[in-house]
């Protein structure tokens, strides 16, 4: 098997308290990265920030800002600085104005590039306008986008513009068709990111948290020896390996939701004692390796400061 | 005279079912009640309980309601009679039914 993931889980995070341990799973069998090993291997490294709802300010989180603060103050003191920050969506809280003003602000404070993606939180308010008119330039359709960086193809897809009622994430027939145009002329060593808010896999009907047509853009992922999804969304940390395709869903950086069926709703977790709160937040580091290795995943909890 | 001027009065109202706003609750993801039927002219309210934001589409009236916060409403009359589903603009799998008929 040539695609690998590396994980770490919520909890052993909680239970390390941080320290450097990559997992990587190779045919299946975990193994534990000696960190020599990743130093020298590395060929791009960049972190995933997701869910940053900038406004929330209800149980358990009334201060939403800070914590995404937290969050970038965090980044900025990895052992190993990214080349970029990607945000995985629901960047505010309602679509303002002053919330992209003030999300953008806090991001721009770890001094990175930082890519982002709409959540329907960014979305539903207007019809996407606000966040066009700030991250749109240069992209296509309702805001979708690739770009290379070390050879890595990262794809920013918008599963959050064309909801139908009774529906999921969807992305499309128009972004499906480009998707197919974008990665026409890729070799299939070509290690593929793709971005998308919504899981482009199907975790919980009753709670939407699944893309409709996803079936369609993975068909065209299928090739490729190395695919890392990248989602937000679910405000929890879950992985699944489907093939030569890794999924991941980030935590969130303001507050936490409950794991399906657990709860009568997705709503926030509003009884989470405040001490425990930062060890529900996080963000997720990404080391995608020379050659055909694997893309190693790290969470840290916001609690690891 | 004063029975003649009740008289009229009474004839000018509106009738009751239109004078009186219908509520609709959003509440733990979900619309209530879920179908409701109502006279034309109903003024329907509905309002979100929720701790997150919600918005009401209805395709057949082309109404998108901007994004609700908590005890954040949106009204909206339904004159015609007719059947319409609508649903949230942030989580499509919130669907509800207004069925207007006399």
């Amino acid at each position: 098997m040539d695609t690998n993931i590396g994980r770490r889980g919520v909890l052993a995070c909680m239970a390390l308290g941080g320290a450097g341990i990559v997992w990587t799973v190779t045919g299946g069998v975990p193994r534990l990265l000696g960190s020599a090993e990743a130093a020298t291997s590395d060929r791009l490294h960049f972190v995933q920030i997701s869910d940053s709802h900038i406004g929330f300010d209800k149980d358990p989180n009334h201060d939403a800002t800070a914590t995404f603060q937290a969050a970038v103050d965090q980044i900025k003191t990895l052992k190993k600085r990214p080349a970029f920050l990607l945000h995985t969506g629901d960047i505010t809280h309602l679509s303002k104005a002053e919330q992209f003003d003030t999300a953008v602000q806090v991001a721009s404070s770890a001094s990175l590039p930082v890519h982002y993606i709409p959540g329907e939180h960014d979305w539903g308010g207007d019809d996407g306008a606000l966040y066009l008119e700030r991250f749109g330039k240069g992209t296509k359709g309702q805001g979708w986008y690739a770009f290379d960086q070390e050879g890595v193809h990262f794809v920013a897809l918008n599963n959050v513009a064309a909801f139908k009622a009774g529906g999921f994430g969807s992305l499309g027939a128009d972004q499906i068709a480009w998707l197919k145009d974008d990665l026409a002329g890729k070799a299939a060593s070509t290690p593929i990111v793709v971005m998308a808010h919504m899981p482009l896999w199907n975790i919980d009907d009753a709670w939407g948290w699944k893309t409709e047509d996803s079936d369609r853009a993975l068909a065209l992922l299928r090739r490729f020896g190395s695919v890392t999804v990248l989602n937000g969304h679910i405000h929890q940390v879950m992985q699944k390996v489907e093939g030569h395709v890794a999924f991941h869903t980030n935590a969130s950086t303001a507050f936490p939701q409950p794991a399906p069926g657990t709860a009568p709703s997705p709503g926030p977790m509003k009884t989470v004692a405040a001490d425990r709160l930062r060890s529900m937040l996080g963000i997720t580091e990404l080391v995608v390796k020379r050659g055909q290795g694997p893309v190693a995943l790290t969470n840290h909890t916001l609690a690891e400061v | 005279m004063r029975r003649l001027l009740l008289a009229l009065a009474l004839l000018a109202a509106p009738p009751a079912f239109a004078d009186e706003p219908t509520t609709v609750i959003i509440d733990n993801f979900a619309f209530k009640p879920n179908v409701i039927s109502v006279k034309p002219g109903t003024h329907i309210i509905f309002k979100n309980q929720d701790d997150l934001p919600h918005s009401v589409v209805i395709p057949d009236m082309k109404v998108k309601s901007p994004l609700m916060d908590t005890d954040g409403t949106y009204d909206a009359d339904f004159e015609k009679p007719g059947e319409y589903k609508y649903f949230c603009g942030i989580h499509p799998m919130m669907t509800g039914k207004v069925i207007v008929a006399e």
